[in-house]
């Protein structure tokens, strides 16, 4: 009978109540907890017999799986780069070609040559808000409170004005042909004429009856 | 050089191991079986009422998981590891066995749940473990079975084969209501089968157990 029970108990079939008194049963009695026991161990044993079967494909199975699985471990995984790594992929991408250091070469060679050749006066005052030291907002860059365009000089004529020009007279004229005066007077009453270009300053010193006239060095543009 | 001595690799992670197994199909395949034996033994311990065929697939498809999520920690490798690194059948019940073991028994619960709406077992639960988070390696994952010890499980390992080559002696008869009744058919299932009352079941099995065990007993003397 108690083997029934046993046989029942571990099947499953076993109530609630029934099952409960049984477990009880099995704390009291170590033969029938040995029996319960047994049983397990022949569940081992009938486990074990049908691991035997399809083993091969299993085992087969199991070494396709390893084989995508290295594959996919030998795989480098991809690096989650920084922006300082990032920068440095753009400025020398991998792999790099030969011609890559020449490339740089030159590029720094011309930057070096448009650096010189730019006016070395380099005080903005003037610059407005928000415009980057040195350029005006527009990017056209300022030195001495004057334009230079795309980073050259303008030319500039040292004239001597007659005293009978008037202010409107001289605003009038300067304004027509697109002159400014960026110094002046000096200890001989002298003016500095500059604009875009050089015709316009003569066209302008000879509208204002200049009394001489002389080239001076280019300088920076001035401001429109 | 000793030919017997098992072939022992430094094992530091998941990746390591997948490239060492790959490129050794004999040790992977000594790791795999020897889990396999140790971690189905195990589940069908707790779980007398399951077939095996759910215990095997259980295991499989908790060594796929392994494989494909590789999420074992590499702690768990080192933790316990020989000088000379791990031979195929110490890692199959190192700690890795261990985690294995966990996802097998997880992979056994769900598919009880998916074929039965509930979990109903009547194994005992000395080893203690718990039934969810089976993949929170952040646990030990350790085997804290009778099979950790070596000894023991040789001596019990020993008494299951004896035992299954005992099954195989049985009569055709009886071999095929045990096998029955081990593989989870109702004895009134099996009595529908096989033609016959249940008590004539009961008296087979009965009859079975008694000598697989004078059979078992024989072979050990």
């Amino acid at each position: 009978m108690s083997e029934d029970r046993v046989l029942s108990y571990l099947s499953g079939e076993l109530d609630d109540d029934a099952r409960r008194a049984f477990e009880a049963d099995l704390a009291r009695d170590p033969a029938l907890q040995a029996e319960v026991d047994d049983w397990r161990t022949l569940a081992q044993a009938r486990q074990m017999a049908h691991n035997d079967i399809g083993q091969a494909e299993r085992d087969t199975g199991f070494l396709r799986a390893l084989a995508e699985q290295a594959r996919i471990a030998s795989t480098p995984k991809p690096e989650i780069k920084t922006t300082r790594a990032r920068l440095w992929q753009w400025l020398w991408p991998t792999p790099a070609s030969p011609l890559m250091p020449l490339g740089w070469a030159l590029a720094i060679a011309l930057s070096v040559v448009v650096v010189l050749q730019a006016p070395q006066d380099g005080k903005v005052p003037g610059a407005g808000s928000g415009a980057v030291p040195g350029t005006m907002s527009d990017g056209v860059p300022l030195s001495g409170g004057t334009l230079t365009r795309g980073g050259g000089a303008c030319p500039r004529l040292v004239v001597d004005l007659p005293d009978g020009v008037t202010a409107k007279q001289l605003r009038n004229t300067l304004s027509q042909y697109a002159v400014s005066v960026v110094a002046g007077p000096d200890e001989d009453g002298r003016f500095v004429l500059s604009a875009a270009r050089e015709p316009s300053l003569h066209d302008a010193a000879q509208a204002l009856g200049a009394r001489s006239v002389s080239v001076a060095p280019a300088g920076a543009c001035p401001k429109p | 050089m000793n030919t017997l001595e098992p072939k022992r690799y430094v094992i530091t992670n998941v990746d390591a191991l997948l490239r060492i197994m790959h490129a050794d199909p004999r040790y992977a395949l000594e790791f795999r079986n020897k889990a396999e034996q140790h971690i189905t033994l195990k589940l069908r311990k707790k779980f007398f009422n399951t077939s095996p065929e759910g215990v095997v697939d259980a295991f499989n498809n908790a060594l796929m998981k392994f494989l494909q999520t590789r999420t074992f920690k590499d702690e768990g490798f080192q933790h316990g590891q020989p000088p000379g690194g791990w031979a195929a059948h110490e890692l199959a019940v190192s700690k890795l066995g261990g985690y294995l073991y966990r996802g097998s028994l997880h992979e056994l619960i769900q598919m009880h749940r998916r074929t039965r709406h509930e979990v109903n077992w009547n194994g005992p639960n000395a080893d203690g473990d718990a039934d969810d988070n089976v993949f929170d390696d952040a646990e030990d994952v350790g085997d804290p079975s009778p099979f950790a010890d070596p000894a023991h499980a040789y001596e019990h390992l020993s008494v299951v084969q004896r035992m299954r080559d005992c099954l195989n002696k049985l009569s055709d008869t009886l071999r095929a209501t045990m096998f029955l009744y081990l593989d989870e058919v109702p004895m009134e299932q099996i009595a529908k089968q096989q033609d016959l009352h249940v008590p004539t079941v009961k008296s087979r099995l009965h009859a079975a157990r008694k000598l697989v065990a004078d059979c078992t007993r024989k072979g050990m003397d």
